[in-house]
């Protein structure tokens, strides 16, 4: 039963994506089915926050009940579609690099299992804020609002609920509460974002070494051991990458599902952790600009038609980040404006220490030299790095940095030296498959390779 | 001279042909390739030492002292958690938010013993007892880890989480 819900969130997410592609233009089927797993976890993790948003509790019949209904739907609607286009699964064909593939695959999962097991409960903040969260849902009833008092404190009562209504959508399907369904979802987003990473290369390029930067991003063992320690990193990672990848190939494809499913994703991000409210505005800002942008330019890559079709996407995926924020979110209590502060000024000497310590933290040995990699293909790509067809994942990148490097400034809430050691290396986590989608995607474009 | 170059010139666009394939990018494909294969070698190098720690010590998970306590606290949405630990040590601090998830949706307040029940998680049995005596609280039950569950008759009513109070820090790290 533990899985159960995994597969119906996937099947959701799967028909769903079926059916806005409508094998038209169709993606990769590996991107699809990620894309798919991916939409379908984020529209299960809402449907859950609506039984809290609408029965002011967790009323597991209406939250299944509501699965079965988007599942029937789907269902007939994927009944109509293959009457007139055959729903087709083709697995690829045998050769030693498939099978040579397939078997990297799968060592990394073992070891991903493995590394799991290690520590069942996960990390320092699956058992303070994200699985105290999905607990406290699942058990307190009516009483699920103190979640957000202010003696939680500890527990960060003002981040966003996706992953812990994950889990508890899980737990529904389960007697007990017990650390495999966070344990499951952690495995599950880890082996998604690297499949993501590599099967979105692999539609762009067809290159074989598509597969290297997926692989290589989940067998450095500091990221095997973060991305199973049950936070929510990982699903942000994920979410990032899925809404720029989707925003690329809006840009290169001129196909309206993809932006549509850039803002679904989006919206799903913003509902994952603080920051990942902020790469939503960011992205969205990107979006609104790009046909601006283009109309200077006299490119058409990216429409005004596009841009409403993302915010369409958006506005439906961000409607429980709306909610939450507005309604029950009891607001970030560890800021301190150091701009207007006396007792705490945001001081010059703060601004340099976070920059050096953003660059001991680029050289340590635990990222294994992959930061050393991005630079050395930032130095071979050279000014494909910086073309029409990176300019929003490069775009991205630059404002979001800038935006978190200010706010480490400007926040003096905590001590810099402090707050940097144990959140510093989590953004650069959960920022590293974009910068791998940037670098080896610049790199492997056929239309890029000279 | 024209022999001469006429033997040479094959060779010559072989190793032109060769370089011209092996363009840049191949460069880095082969260090990323190279760094695979280091993230595998260190990887399953890791995972076998850690298999081999797990043998001798266990895993064990603080919050686990406090399975089954939650039976006794009927569906009180808050408690007090008394402790003479610092919170600033690792391990301490661990317990209290290892507590706080295996005995959740009760909110441990920590350090107010102004609840209907308090646990006591203290150095020694002995302090915690003083304390109990201290409060005019009863000991109602205590486990073979020293935490002690009490109940507070001078105080009958849960306290509810106030939502509306101020946010300060300092004030839950206070012994009242």
């Amino acid at each position: 039963m533990i899985v159960a819900p995994f597969l119906i969130s996937s099947t959701i997410g799967i028909l769903l994506i079926n059916l806005l592609f409508k094998n038209e233009k169709s993606p990769n089927v590996y991107l699809k089915t990620i894309l798919g797993i991916g939409l379908g976890l984020g529209i299960s993790s809402q449907l859950t926050f609506y039984s809290f948003l609408f029965f002011n509790r967790l009323i597991p019949n209406a939250i299944m009940a509501a699965h079965g209904i988007i599942l029937s739907v789907l269902l007939i609607q994927q009944w109509f579609i293959s009457r007139t286009t055959p729903f087709t699964f083709s697995l690829p064909k045998f050769s030693w690099k498939n099978s040579s593939s397939i078997l990297l695959i799968l060592i990394v999962l073992i070891f991903l299992i493995k590394q799991g097991l290690f520590y069942p409960d996960g990390g320092w903040d699956a058992w303070q804020v994200w699985n105290f969260k999905a607990k406290f849902l699942l058990l307190a009833g009516e009483q699920w609002q103190n979640l957000f008092s202010p003696q939680l404190w500890r527990s960060s009562p003002h981040y966003p609920l996706l992953l812990p209504l994950i889990n508890v959508w899980g737990w529904l399907w389960t007697p007990k509460a017990t650390n495999i369904t966070p344990l499951t979802t952690s495995i599950l987003f880890a082996v998604l974002t690297g499949g993501l990473l590599s099967s979105a290369l692999w539609e762009q390029s067809k290159n074989i070494f598509s597969l290297l930067p997926g692989l290589l991003f989940l067998t450095v063992p500091f990221i095997n051991l973060l991305a199973t320690t049950q936070y929510c990193d990982i699903v942000l990672s994920f979410y990032l990458l899925a809404s720029i990848i989707a925003l690329c190939q809006t840009q290169k494809q001129q196909h309206s599902p993809w932006a549509l499913s850039a803002g679904l994703l989006s919206g799903f991000l913003s509902f994952t952790k603080p920051e990942g409210l902020i790469a939503t505005l960011i992205i969205s800002f990107l979006v609104v600009s790009l046909p601006l942008w283009g109309k200077l330019r006299q490119l058409k890559d990216f429409s005004l038609a596009h841009a409403q079709l993302f915010l369409l996407g958006l506005t439906i995926a961000s409607l429980p980040t709306l909610a939450f924020n507005v309604i029950y979110s009891p607001g970030n209590q560890t800021f301190v404006n150091g701009l207007t502060s006396t007792l705490k000024p945001a001081t010059w000497e703060r601004f340099q220490l976070a920059m050096i310590f953003l660059l001991a933290e680029l050289k340590n040995g635990k990222w294994h030299g992959l930061w050393f990699l991005l630079l050395l293909g930032f130095i071979i790509g050279g000014k494909k790095l910086w073309d029409k067809n990176t300019i929003i994942t490069a775009g991205f990148l630059l404002l979001y940095l800038s935006v978190i490097l200010a706010y480490y400034h400007i926040n003096t809430y905590f001590e810099i030296k402090w707050w940097l050691s144990v959140s510093l290396h989590r953004i650069l986590f959960s920022l590293l498959p974009l910068f791998l989608f940037w670098v080896f995607g610049s790199l492997l474009n056929k239309n890029n390779r000279s | 001279m024209l022999k001469v170059q006429s033997l040479v010139y094959p060779m010559n666009t072989k190793k032109t042909a060769l370089l011209t394939k092996f363009t840049r990018e191949h460069i880095f494909l082969v260090t990323a390739s190279l760094v695979l294969i280091f993230n595998l070698f260190t990887l399953s190098q890791q995972t076998i030492k850690m298999a081999k720690i797990r043998k001798h010590i266990p895993y064990t998970f603080l919050g686990d002292r406090f399975m089954g306590l939650d039976a006794f606290l009927g569906h009180a949405p808050q408690i007090g958690y008394y402790t003479d630990k610092n919170l600033d040590d690792n391990l301490s601090a661990r317990q209290f938010a290892q507590a706080q998830l295996i005995l959740a949706p009760t909110i441990l307040d920590l350090n107010n013993t102004a609840h209907e029940f308090i646990l006591f998680d203290c150095t020694s049995p002995k302090a915690a007892i003083q304390k109990i005596q201290e409060l005019g609280a009863q000991a109602l039950k205590a486990n073979q880890y020293g935490i002690i569950l009490a109940r507070n008759p001078n105080v009958s009513t849960f306290h509810k989480a106030d939502t509306n109070k101020t946010f300060d820090p300092s004030q839950h790290q206070q012994i009242p």
